[in-house]
């Protein structure tokens, strides 16, 4: 599905027929989920924030122009969602452990990992130490990484989504592909 | 490239084929070829690369979404518009509340014209209703009161008569003699009692007169 595709199913869905965003879902869901996914590193969390990204795609949709590609306006509101999330998150945590823990408690953030049959085969260990170093990231190299090595964005679709010029876009991934490959030279990972 | 070995923004570069020239692009690979340590280092590269693809493939949703997010857009759509109405809804119970009060607590001075004409039609409909009643099973009326319509039928049409007045509270008494005197009137006990006795008192002379009382509700 192109743009123009895209395009017209908003149309619709603007017009009131709902159910012509289901292709548009269809779609970017793999995208959105993964990007989230590999922010948060919990599935069912990832797919919650997943939903409500687009709900609230919808409900902002009015306020597409058109100006840019679909993709790149709904990457935008992906990760202004997901920048919101991790703030209340942390004001979250700051108030539970003031007021219910220990001075000695503290809280660790384990990675999701019940049993599922299917997350035995998937979550094997390199993928696991690679994903704990891309949340180990900074933020500015984190989010490029994931768009750029996960889901697959080109350049210029990172530089319309994040709002940051090409040239910084470039020395962004490269800086955090390096560090994140010396990283995971030092726990032997490659 | 710094000269001895070549830096790992290139070896980026490469990896996502933004390599300026293909000259440049064929230096880099001849000299990969040829360094160990850069050999190695472009092996790590290509290593995490394979991991972020790993990550890509399997990062899967195990659903489709669509169904859920339209069904949820739809429910919180509804809340919504619930939450829009509640002010007007409030202010409505609010007013209703308000009046509902204000009836009551003027209820000992003076009924709202709702109710009191309600009240004034009520009765008169009924009295119309009894009196056609009355007429249609040949009886007189002989009195109308404040509280009752009393009248006059012969003994045989009383049972119809009765009957026809339904729920209403009657009492009855026999017309004695020539003189048109009644006896003391019979309270019913409940709706259509007593008529065992009223039959066994009128079967013999199904003419007498029996004169009756229908109250007002």
């Amino acid at each position: 599905m192109s743009n123009t595709e895209d395009i017209k199913n908003i149309e619709k869905v603007l017009a009131g027929d709902i159910e012509a965003f289901t292709p548009i879902i269809k779609k970017y869901q793999d995208m959105v989920f993964r990007y989230v996914y590999s922010k948060f590193n919990n599935y069912d969390e990832a797919l919650d924030i997943t939903q409500d990204i687009f709900i609230m795609a919808i409900e902002a949709l009015k306020s597409f122009r058109g100006e840019s590609k679909f993709s790149t306006w709904l990457y935008s509101i992906m990760i202004n969602y997901c920048k919101n999330y991790r703030k209340k998150q942390n004001r979250f945590s700051l108030v539970s452990m003031n007021s219910s823990k220990d001075e000695d408690e503290y809280d660790i953030q384990y990675p999701d990992e019940r049993e599922r049959p299917e997350d035995e085969v998937i979550m094997n260990d390199s993928l696991r130490i690679m994903k704990e170093e891309i949340q180990n990231l900074p933020d500015d190299y984190r989010d490029i990484l994931i768009l750029r090595d996960i889901d697959g964005l080109s350049y210029n679709d990172i530089s319309d989504t994040l709002g940051i010029n090409l040239s910084n876009v470039k020395v962004r991934i490269h800086r955090g592909r390096e560090l994140l490959k010396n990283r995971l030279y030092e726990r032997g990972l490659i | 490239m710094n000269g001895k070995h070549i830096m790992f923004q290139k070896m980026s570069q490469l990896m996502d084929n933004d390599i300026a020239t293909e000259e440049e692009k064929n230096s880099i690979l001849d000299h990969i070829q040829s360094c160990d340590q850069c050999r190695r280092e472009y092996a790590r590269l290509q290593e995490m690369m394979k991991l972020f693809a790993g990550i890509r493939k399997n990062d899967r949703l195990r659903a489709d979404l669509s169904g859920s997010v339209v069904k949820e857009y739809l429910s919180r759509k509804r809340k919504k518009s619930f939450f829009k109405i509640m002010p007007a809804v409030a202010a409505a119970v609010v007013f209703i509340l308000a009046f509902g009060l204000n009836s009551y607590w003027q209820g000992g001075r003076h009924t709202s014209r709702i109710a009191s004409s309600s009240l004034s039609v009520a009765p008169a409909n009924d009295t119309s209703k009894v009196v056609d009643i009355i007429s249609r099973n040949n009886a007189k009326i002989l009195k109308v009161t404040d509280l009752y319509i009393e009248g006059e039928v012969s003994g045989g049409s009383f049972k119809r008569l009765r009957k026809e007045l339904g729920f209403r509270k009657v009492s009855y008494a026999f017309v004695r003699g020539e003189s048109g005197t009644s006896s003391n009137f019979i309270e019913e006990v409940g709706t259509l009692s007593n008529k065992a006795y009223m039959d066994a008192e009128t079967n013999g002379n199904p003419s007498r007169a029996i004169r009756f009382r229908v109250y007002k509700e």
